[in-house]
């Protein structure tokens, strides 16, 4: 890929968390997205908190957000669909994993990059840089160990 | 209730943005991650700085122009507080991410794709909050 792509990528990326913010001041919160999707089947509040029973809905029109975003990629970018060979089995278990440590800190890659840029306090820049220098090492060895 | 509010509307673009930028750096595909996981495409050093720079701006330079958001609400803020649950969450996120090459993000995006196995990383990250919401959360 080119470098534009990169910068191009960024800027969407980047620049669709701004519009949250921007738009209606929240930020980006995916576990609370889930946390969502799950209480429209399970009964109670799996998250208690204010923050989370009074924006259940806009957590729901998050998840639709980026679901049609890939539909649209595919129809008018791409063209074709992705493959891959990992198999579902696979996911599974990373998924378990993954969701397990994004609910564990409150929040996955983007969410902590994206709360300490809001605060650029030096508490939260430490922590969202921590989360980021273990999920980056962790991953990069086991890939290594595992998977040669 | 209304089904359909201002803050729907500007979380529902804001989200396609977000999707459509992963999608365009093949961050939905699970072995585009591993190459980006593996440092074999150092583009991602781009796309980081790129978002950085996007997000200082959204959050830092244009909320002291405008005061408040232009749809809905107020400007919020999280506090992270640093603890054990940084590094406990981190080894799992980034173990099962090395595995699976989806984050809760991307798990979504990559479904609307047509990537038919993410559907079992979305079933995963389901199991997984649930576990972690009842074992630490409450």
């Amino acid at each position: 890929m080119e470098i534009e792509q990169y910068v191009i990528g960024g800027l969407l990326l980047g620049g669709g968390v701004g519009f949250v913010y921007l738009s209606v001041g929240l930020i980006v919160d995916v576990v609370g997205s889930y946390a969502a999707a799950l209480s429209l089947f399970l009964k109670g509040d799996l998250n208690r908190s204010k923050r989370f029973t009074e924006l259940r809905f806009t957590y729901m029109y998050f998840i639709f957000g980026l679901v049609v975003s890939g539909v649209l990629y595919t129809l008018f970018v791409n063209g074709t669909m992705p493959y891959s060979d990992v198999s579902g089995v696979r996911m599974l278990i990373g998924g378990v994993l993954v969701g397990l440590g994004a609910t564990i800190t409150g929040g996955g890659l983007l969410s902590h990059c994206t709360w300490s840029i809001s605060e650029l306090g030096r508490t939260t820049s430490f922590v969202s840089f921590a989360f980021v220098s273990i999920v980056l090492s962790v991953s990069y060895l086991t890939r290594l160990i595992l998977m040669p | 209730m209304k089904y359909i509010e201002r803050q729907h509307v500007g979380v529902f673009l804001g989200a396609v943005l977000i999707g459509l930028g992963l999608s365009y750096v093949h961050l939905t595909t699970p072995e585009r991650v591993f190459a980006y996981l593996n440092f074999e495409q150092l583009g991602i050093i781009a796309l980081g700085s790129t978002v950085l720079c996007a997000l200082l701006f959204c959050f830092k330079v244009v909320p002291g122009v405008t005061k408040r958001p232009f749809l809905w609400g107020d400007f919020e803020y999280k506090d992270i507080t640093p603890g054990l649950n940084i590094l406990f969450g981190g080894v799992l996120f980034g173990i099962g991410w090395a595995l699976a090459g989806m984050s809760p993000t991307t798990a979504f995006v990559a479904i609307g794709n047509g990537l038919p196995q993410a559907l079992f990383s979305i079933i995963g990250i389901f199991l997984g909050s649930i576990i972690g919401t009842a074992l630490f959360r409450r």
